[in-house]
């Protein structure tokens, strides 16, 4: 009898939401999507994204076959073994280490990856090849956020639940498109706005979705958003509207915070970010004076060269006025990627071990080399994403090793980076599709898809859970899981053989206080959400009840710094980039996806009426747009959803790239690039 | 059973530049009982794939008496489309198809015909005009009323010359925008149906019927001012285009209100969509 | 005819059934969703035991609805129309999947326990497929096979089903077009059997099912209905809303009131795509090529140019599904599309099916992320109607 057909409840592979869904197969195919009833974020539904999530799995673009170029770095890309590829990737990396040290290698791990293949990433990098150079695009998105509020609060991660989201009565959401970019808590906000009568404030310089339902929507000048927060706290201070006895009894720093507020008058403010004074001092008014009031960001506040301050300010702001440490009430980063949350939890980033135990501290050095089995682990901090193909570029880094990631696309200043990966001497691509930066690569390896594969993601409320195989892997593919262990074996190394990915789990649950109590069997039915630190730790829907997780809350107030690049005579026009709800990232995935390639087949940039108008510029008429770096050619599309003088364009489309234009200019803590600002200039084509 | 998916593969017999992004394909099946089975009627499509890149729904605008041969026009807007344009002579497009009602033929022999196209809208009324002017004795007279952006967007412009020296017919041109050399009118397709004789307050023109293909604008306007000037909608045809995706009235896409354009249409009087609830 | 089913004997009754049929009946997984399974999938594990534990049946004791609406059955959201590989010089070998890819083999299907809003569903979409051109998949699909109603006593979803208002349960009605419905009674069923169809499926199986008393149990179903329709209640004026809609109305109250409502829902809709991919009635699809041509071998020049034709649930609330390639898109407006969604099940559908294609599943609510769905549009657009 032919093979039945199955049907498999797993995570959805798109953002941070995290649904639950099920994918059903008919042996060799996924063929279709449907949401969990009682899944506590899909709760019956799904975006568009997960709707069609079972399509590009099927692609018949998918790489079936491990790829060396060989001839050198001009050759030509042939087929070749498991057994070749990946003695020559171990081969490589070890005479590297040899010649030219652990750091003259990197990785990076990937927030589309489960937690068992980032924990292992991290692994290959520090115990088998000795070095720290080892991070994911969560470099791209949050950094700014894990280190702003980790200094404030003692933890990186969204404060709430999901389901929080239908109890607050006052969302401040700003640097979020939320129905875009993460619909199902999108939806949770038109609920409440229009069914309980919930508050928007909304502060963002585009017009989007959810601007229809603010009750005050400010459009600040991009790069102003520590002058608007900071106008906010000195207006609720001013007004006497702070929580006096939560600041004392459960933060520090308030004198600071005072002293550095003061000086942000609305009109002041409103100089600086065109936020009329008004506004903001009924925006603070509102906001102070609901109990159950949850701050909303995302890419709109970290991508900044700015962006560590941004949200410093954001937790300032919430501590203030006692917004933190209960159910509906919190500062509430909305992490991008399905497992970006997860990726940095089980430490794909240079400076921590998984569960952010620094890799500077001794006593967690001594911990994971015991666990490891290993005599040494570097103990500086590592290169971040951007520094690394720096360090390429000059050749310091001579090989790097690139799973489910697609940096040349997805990164700042392309023409650059291109440039970087071309010159570097080695590098290993581990993707489902011939991507962009696969395109430079001196050997490809076929991973399996979300759904080929067993292990867990980490949504953006911290909720671990599971993901399932519901199918073989696509040809000759493996799990990224597999693939890593396999070239830890090749390099010499004989700790990372395992059955399955629940034991890496157990392994992971072993030395990260966070996954303390973490295990497949107890994921079921809907996952846990960390700190969950032992085997009878029901898991944490909000952090910070009744203490910080740093002890204290601190605040550590900022001034504003104006963004660096500003708009001048010759390129006018402030850019900021982003996603589509019908897109995701490098589109991948979406652009090989029927549904959703045709609802966007091509790149656009958004103009204002006005603007366009000056230039006799028609909607759909084709455009250069220019920065410093580079150009690129898209259509004008004409509309009231960003303010005059303001552009944006997505970053999906490889054939006219967003990042040609972006700075790679970086927040000084965070390392994180300033993809929202730049200035451009915009010309008919 | 029957299955209608199944496309077919045609070979490409001739290739002919129409204008820039415009090419006239004929094409004949490459399995003999599939090229003896085809029928077609004046103003039906068909759906042309290019396997591995997608399939579009093309009218045919041959006439249906040539039995040796079908020829489809087609103008390079999108992926596909662009594709198939760069097809040459012994390619094979696969195809399926006919599919959708027809203009009348026999049901206006005697009267004066007037075909009103715009663009590349010509192309689904070539068939039906090869026809008449065959059987020219049967018909009264003729008037092809034609527009295009510029002049090099006016396509089988040796065969509107031809046409224009049949008896009895006349052939109209007009651009949007002139280009150099272009010595004819310049302006909307309306603005030529006063040479052809229709003007208001003329009385009723009800030995007359009109054919009218193109851009949706174009049609709403040039069927709206035929009635001003005499005509009963029931003698004003048109054809619509459509995102088509199966031909047989089962995805959907083609609906306008409660009409499926691919099964109901592609050919409705004028008459019957003054009653659609949709637009189009 | 009637009969009598005890529950302990329905999973031998299905076990026995899977011998000449394809059974596929609702189950209860260990997230609390219930899906339609094909018995061999369940049975593999844990035979008769496993499938009595999971099975998800009966109207009053365990009135579930499935996930999916049944027609994923004969129309999957995602099925290869055929596949095509390069022969050489342009031409392509061209194969029909022929039922290959449909797991059932030759054996027909058994739909056991749909709900008989769900099967009017069924009803419609067999009309739709199969009249007119018929569809070669859904047909091969489809081909030969039954469905056995489980009517509900209690409404599965009490907050979205309106099946009462819509005219399609909560149970079915001698002289209504079906061969075979259960209504669970006592520790069983009582079988109503309604067509010589559903007369030859029972015969031979008097093992399973007891010959009940025709009057008594006529008796009792008209006591079970009566209580049920008290359980579903009459949510909506379903009727009110078909007489509003038939003219569309261009003028008065309503005729302002409805062009308003499409506005809110355009606004407020995330365009999910929950409604038409839930709706049980709704058949839209979207037809794309699925090939290999740009993967890296083929790039490579490794092996030969092949793929497949494929397609997918598609639906009006996407601009992408009516835009022409010309660019021009008769709806552009995303009010348009609201308004095509709602006129076309209760406008234009009920011309052809002689009743609205809206069933009152409900689905369209509890799959929407921001709560719309038919129930409420219904509600608004009937403001002011006398009960
Ligand atoms: S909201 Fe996010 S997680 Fe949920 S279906 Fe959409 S992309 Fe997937
Ligand atoms: S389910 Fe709701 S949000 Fe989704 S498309 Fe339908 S109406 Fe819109
Ligand atoms: S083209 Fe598919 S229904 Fe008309």
């Amino acid at each position: 009898m032919s093979k039945i057909m199955e049907r498999k409840i797993t995570t959805c592979i798109y953002c941070g939401c995290g649904c639950g869904l099920y994918l059903q197969t008919d042996g060799n195919r996924i063929i279709s999507s449907v949401p969990s009833r009682n899944h506590p974020v899909s709760d019956g539904s799904l975006c568009v994204k997960g709707w069609n999530s079972f399509e590009f799995e099927n692609s018949r673009e998918r790489i079936t076959q491990p790829l060396i170029r060989r001839g050198g770095k001009e050759g030509k890309l042939e087929p070749a073994t498991w057994e070749e590829a990946i003695e020559l990737v171990a081969n490589r990396f070890s005479s590297f280490k040899e010649r030219y040290g652990s750091d003259s290698l990197a990785f990076l791990s990937s927030a589309k990856a489960t937690n068992e293949e980032n924990f292992l990433m991290m692994k290959l990098a520090r115990a088998v090849f000795g070095t720290n150079n080892v991070d994911h695009c969560a470099r791209l998105c949050h950094a700014s956020t894990v280190t702003g509020l980790a200094l404030t609060m003692g933890s990186g991660a969204m404060t709430n639940s999901v389901e929080d989201f239908d109890k607050a009565d006052c969302f401040l959401v700003t640097g979020s498109d939320t129905t875009g970019q993460h619909p199902l808590i999108g939806s949770r906000i038109i609920r409440s706005v229009l069914d309980r009568g919930a508050k928007l404030l909304l502060f963002d310089p585009r017009r989007i979705r959810l601007s229809k339902y603010a009750h005050i929507h400010a459009q600040q000048r991009p790069g102003t958003d520590v002058a608007w927060i900071n106008g906010l706290m000195h207006v609720i201070i001013r007004d006497g509207l702070e929580a006096r006895e939560y600041i004392e009894e459960r933060t520090t720093g308030y004198q600071e915070l005072k002293r550095v507020v003061e000086r942000y008058e609305p009109s002041y403010v409103e100089g600086i970010t065109g936020i009329p004074a008004k506004v903001l001092e009924e925006a603070a008014h509102i906001y102070a004076g609901t109990r159950k009031a949850m701050i909303v960001f995302a890419m709109g506040i970290t991508q900044h060269t700015t962006g560590v301050n941004n949200v410093k300010s954001l937790a300032n702001l919430a501590m203030l006025t006692g917004h933190v440490g209960f159910p509906a009430m919190g500062v509430n980063p909305l992490r991008g990627q399905n497992n970006v949350q997860g990726a940095c939890d089980v430490g794909g980033l240079p400076d921590v071990y998984s569960g952010y135990q620094k890799v500077e501290n001794p006593e967690a050095r001594k911990k994971f080399m015991k666990a490891w089995e290993v005599d040494y682990l570097p103990d500086k901090t590592g290169l971040t994403l951007t520094e690394i193909f720096q360090n390429a570029c000059r050749g310091k880094i001579r090989g790097i090793y690139v799973m489910g990631e697609n940096p040349a696309l997805s990164d700042p200043n392309l023409n650059h980076l291109c440039g970087c990966l071309k010159r570097t001497e080695f590098l290993v691509v581990q993707d489902l599709f011939y991507t962009e930066t696969a395109e430079y690569a001196d050997v490809i390896l076929p991973a399996a898809s979300f759904a080929e594969k067993d292990g867990t993601f980490t949504n953006t409320e911290r909720r671990v859970q599971r993901v399932r195989k519901v199918m073989e892997p696509v040809g000759n593919s493996l799990p990224d899981w597999k693939i890593i262990s396999m070239v830890a074996k090749a390099a010499g190394y004989h700790q990372m053989d395992y059955k399955d990915p629940s034991q890496i789990m157990d392994e992971i649950a072993s030395v990260t206080p966070i996954y303390g109590g973490i295990s497949y069997d107890r994921l079921e039915p809907f996952g846990l959400q960390w700190p969950c630190p032992d085997k009878n730790h029901p898991g944490t829907p909000y952090l910070h009840k009744d203490r910080f997780t740093r002890g204290k809350g601190r605040f550590l107030p900022a001034e504003y710094q104006p963004p660096a690049e500003e708009p001048d005579a010759e390129y006018p026009f402030v850019l900021t980039t982003g996603r589509t709800y019908w897109h995701y990232h490098t589109g991948t995935m979406t652009r090989r996806t029927s549904v959703l390639a045709r609802e966007i087949p091509e790149n656009y940039v958004e103009i204002n009426p006005a603007d366009a108008e000056a230039m006799n510029l028609k909607n759909g008429e084709m455009v250069s747009v220019s920065s410093r770096r580079g150009s690129i050619k898209v259509k004008a599309k004409v509309t009231e959803y960003v303010g005059e003088g303001l552009v944006f364009i997505p970053f999906h489309f490889a054939e006219s790239p967003a990042n040609i234009l972006t700075l790679q200019d970086t927040d000084p803590e965070a390392k994180i690039p300033a993809l929202k600002v730049c200035a451009v200039k915009i010309e008919k084509a | 059973m029957r299955n209608d998916y199944i496309p077919y593969p045609a070979r490409i017999v001739s290739a002919r530049d129409e204008t820039y992004d415009t090419k006239t394909f004929r094409l004949k099946f490459t399995e003999p009982s599939v090229a003896e089975d085809f029928n077609f009627k004046q103003g039906q499509f068909l759906e042309v794939s290019l396997l591995g890149r997608g399939e579009a729904p093309i009218s045919i605008c041959s006439s249906p008496l040539e039995r040796e041969y079908f020829e489809l026009n087609i103008r390079s807007v999108g992926s596909l489309t662009g594709a198939i344009c760069r097809l040459k002579e012994g390619d094979i497009l696969y195809v399926r198809g006919p599919y959708g009602n027809s203009f009348p033929f026999k049901e206006v022999k005697g009267r004066d015909l007037v075909f009103i196209a715009g663009g590349i809208g010509l192309a689904p009324l070539r068939g039906l005009i090869q026809m008449v002017l065959k059987n020219k004795k049967d018909f009264g007279n003729v008037s092809i009323l034609y527009g295009a952006k510029s002049p090099e967007d006016l396509c089988f412009r040796d065969e509107l010359e031809q046409w224009s020296e049949v008896e009895g017919t006349s052939v109209y041109q007009t651009v949007d925008r002139a280009s150099d050399g272009w010595n004819g009118r310049v302006g909307l397709v309306t603005e030529l149906y006063e040479a052809a004789g229709i003007e208001e307050g003329a009385g009723e023109m009800s030995n007359t019927t009109a054919f009218l293909c193109g851009p949706p604008v174009m049609i709403r306007f040039a069927a709206r001012k035929l009635k001003a000037c005499g005509f009963k909608p029931g003698n004003i045809y048109v054809t619509l285009e459509r995102y088509m995706k199966c031909g047989i009235g089962k995805c959907g896409h083609c609906n306008i209100g409660g009409v499926f354009v691919c099964v109901d249409g592609p050919v409705f009087s004028w008459e019957h969509v003054e009653g659609f609830t949709e637009d189009f | 005819m009637y009969y009598y089913l005890r529950r302990e004997k329905l999973a031998g009754l299905l076990l026995h059934l899977s011998k000449e049929w394809s059974v596929l009946a609702p189950f209860r997984n260990s997230y609390g969703d219930v899906t339609l399974e094909n018995l061999d999938s369940v049975a593999e594990n844990g035979r008769a035991e496993e499938i009595a534990s999971r099975l998800a049946l009966g109207g009053r004791t365990d009135s579930a609805q499935l996930l999916s609406p049944p027609k994923e059955v004969f129309f999957p959201q995602s099925e290869i129309l055929f596949q095509f590989s390069e022969k050489g010089n342009g031409e392509f070998a061209i194969e029909q999947p022929e039922g290959k890819d449909d797991p059932s083999g030759n054996k027909p299907k058994l739909l056991f326990g749909i709900k008989p809003c769900d099967y009017h569903a069924l009803l419609m979409t067999g009309r739709f497929f199969l009249e007119d051109n018929t569809d070669f998949y859904y047909s091969t699909r489809a081909n030969g096979s039954m469905v056995i109603i489980d009517s509900c006593i209690v409404p599965p979803e009490p907050e979205a089903c309106f099946c009462s208002s819509a005219g399609t349960g909560p149970l079915m009605k001698r002289g209504d077009e079906y061969d075979i419905q259960l209504v669970e009674e006592g520790n069983g069923f009582i079988v109503d059997v309604a067509s010589s169809r559903g007369e030859d499926f029972v015969s031979g199986l008097e093992n399973f099912f007891k010959i009940a008393d025709e009057k008594e149990t006529a008796r009792r179903l008209e006591e079970i209905r009566k209580e049920a329709v008290g359980n579903v209640e009459l949510k909506v004026d379903f009727k009110g809303a078909l007489e509003i809609m038939k003219e569309s109305p261009e003028e008065g109250e309503t005729g302002e009131r409805l062009p308003a409502i499409y506005r809110e829902i355009a606004d407020r809709c995330i365009y999910c795509g929950a409604c038409l991919y839930l709706c049980p009635t709704c058949t839209c699809f979207n037809v794309y090529d699925n090939s290999n041509f740009c993967s890296v071998l083929t790039l490579l020049e490794e092996g030969e140019r092949a793929g497949e034709r494929v397609r997918v649930w598609d639906g009006c609330v996407f601009s992408g599904y009516s835009r022409e390639a010309s660019g021009h898109n008769p709806r552009d407006d995303a009010y348009k599309r609201a308004e095509r969604r709602y006129e076309h099940k209760l406008r234009y559908d009920p011309v052809v099916y002689g009743r609205s294609t809206c069933v009152g599943c409900g689905r369209c609510l509890t799959g929407c992320p921001v709560d719309i769905g038919m129930l409420k549009f219904i509600e608004e657009v009937t403001v002011g109607n006398e009960e």
